[in-house]
């Protein structure tokens, strides 16, 4: 018998909002890091204005890629997984919104104030305390509306996707607000409770899990929806997925220390977050197996597919940048990366191989349908922006490991008798052509992005003339012993 | 410090392990076959008539 009370559907227009929001920042955020990089490279870039430094810029930069477009991207994928996979419209429509908006304005306030020196100066926390007030609450609305939409569901397993959201979502609001516990003193000033080594440590405890939970789980909720999606095939092993989360965000809270390996940070703390670094690679290892396995049989599809393309090669960097974190954190290793140019070809192998290109992905694959089109704008388009970022891609890692090494090797080498045979500037001037290379390997993918959002807008058009149709939720009639086991419907 | 400490830590050690491999055979009950059968399939339902 066909309802009478209007169909409910999907919300995808909080899901639209996300995704050009995600197009836009990533521009700007990656226009913010080729000019970083060409500072570098040429540091007269500069022009001698003091919020054009490098020093300026760079916390711009990783804001805006990592919270800016990595953070839109997530939630906007957030909120059309959560739907997909609960059989039900998102809770609180206004709450969302108000996610949409507050993350525009906190996103938009920490990039207009951390040029001019309004900063807290840790790493990847850098906005004063009034925007991570306003961060903190934006990020609980955030909570709201996603576990309130689970408590919608209708079907009863929680989907594994979504156990990786709400881990996600739960460890990045504890650590936003443990790290950011500060005393202020004005409207723009305010003072750290923690100081001097326990202060480090609550700033890598931070930092690290911000890698494990924003830039790991969050992508990796995308990962287990998406991958299947676009290969359509069933997951590889969904029993498999469920030890691999367990594993992975019982173990990523311990890592931390590595960040502080030969500090005044205790030694034996430093033993701690090296070991369970180590034990880190055999989940992280899970997660990219279940995820390239899922793609058996339907290897067919990258000869066609550059969305299914950029998930396959997300996964071999996850596994490789997992791989080579877990290598970093030996101490004996660390004594030579550590300092150098190494750690940066390691952030940005995870950050444009697994996160960028996971993202790339599955907004290539969740675009057409949030949009109403059978399928992106340009074919071409995707190809092209794949090859810009891999080949980008592959310039930067591999010039910031050349340019690494030389560093670590010239750093270290001593005489007989103890003193250095190279002064610093000598190191400088050896890697000087490899940042160049860097910076090219940037304005190929910054290139990529641009195409992307030339694609997405053209994807846009019918959404723009407001001639799609929501999508409803398929509420299909409970069948006796269904598998999986329904919930009630909520009307 | 009190060697007790060692003790605690080492029996937090040994239930956080069978923990862990207590979710490994509970992932592995048949009875959830199906189920989990059916979830990894969930992510395929979403190509509509819209898309290819």
């Amino acid at each position: 018998m066909q309802p009478t009370y209007p169909k409910e559907t999907y919300n995808d227009q909080i899901v639209r909002l996300f995704l050009l929001a995600a197009a836009v920042w990533g521009i700007i955020g990656m226009s913010i890091g080729v000019y970083a990089a060409a500072e570098l490279a040429w540091p007269e870039l500069n022009l001698g204005v003091p919020w054009l430094t490098f020093s300026r810029i760079r916390p711009n930069h990783t804001f805006g890629v990592i919270f800016a477009f990595g953070g839109s991207a997530l939630i906007g994928t957030c909120y059309y997984v959560v739907q997909r996979t609960a059989h039900a419209r998102l809770a609180f429509t206004a709450l969302a919104n108000v996610t949409f908006w507050g993350w525009q304005l906190g996103c938009i306030l920490a990039m207009a104030t951390m040029p001019f020196g309004i900063t807290q100066s840790k790493e990847y926390a850098e906005p004063e305390w009034f925007i991570d007030i306003a961060v903190a609450a934006v990020w609980v609305s955030f909570g709201v509306v996603f576990f309130g939409t689970l408590a919608r569901r209708r079907i009863r397993h929680i989907y594994v996707a979504n156990w990786y959201y709400g881990a996600f979502i739960i460890a990045v609001g504890l650590l936003h607000i443990v790290n950011n516990i500060a005393l202020p003193v004005s409207l723009d000033k305010s003072y750290m409770v923690y100081s001097g080594t326990v202060d480090a440590m609550v700033q890598w405890w931070y930092g690290h899990n911000a890698v494990a939970f924003f830039l790991t789980a969050g992508f990796l909720g995308m990962m287990y929806y998406f991958v299947p999606r676009q290969a359509q095939q069933p997951l590889w092993s969904y029993r498999f997925s469920i030890v691999n989360f367990w594993a992975l965000i019982s173990i990523y809270m311990w890592a931390g220390p590595h960040h502080l390996m030969f500090t005044a940070l205790p030694d034996w703390v430093q033993s701690v977050g090296m070991a369970f670094s180590l034990v880190l690679l055999m989940p992280s290892w899970g997660s990219a197996a279940n995820g390239l396995l899922t793609f058996n049989g339907s290897w067919h599809r990258l000869r066609t597919d550059p969305a299914a393309k950029f998930m396959v090669l997300s996964l071999v960097f996850y596994a490789a940048s997992t791989f080579e974190g877990s290598l970093m954190a030996v101490k004996t290793v660390n004594a030579l990366s550590h300092y150098t140019d190494w750690t940066v070809a390691h952030v940005h192998s995870g950050s444009l191989g697994w996160v960028a290109m996971i993202t790339i992905g599955s907004l290539y694959a969740m675009a057409p349908r949030a949009l109403g089109r059978p399928a992106m704008h340009s074919n071409g388009a995707m190809e092209l922006h794949f090859w810009l970022h891999t080949v980008g891609t592959l310039l930067y890692v591999v010039s910031m490991w050349a340019a690494g090494v030389t560093a670590g090797l010239m750093w270290r080498a001593t005489y007989p008798d103890g003193s250095l045979v190279y002064p610093f500037i000598d190191s400088l001037i050896a890697i000087k052509p490899l940042y160049v290379v860097r910076w090219f390997g940037g304005v190929l993918i910054l290139t990529g992005m641009v195409v992307m959002a030339w694609n997405l807008w053209h994807t846009a058009a019918d959404a723009r003339a407001r001639l799609i149709k929501p999508i409803p939720v398929p509420i299909p009639e409970p069948e006796p012993h269904q598998v999986p086991a329904p919930l009630p419907a909520h009307g | 410090m009190n060697p007790l400490w060692g003790h605690l830590a080492g029996v937090i050690t040994v239930i956080l392990m069978l923990v862990f491999i207590g979710i490994w055979i509970w992932a592995w009950l048949p009875y959830h076959r199906p189920t989990f059968d059916a979830l990894a399939r969930l992510p395929m339902e979403d190509e509509g008539e819209q898309t290819p």
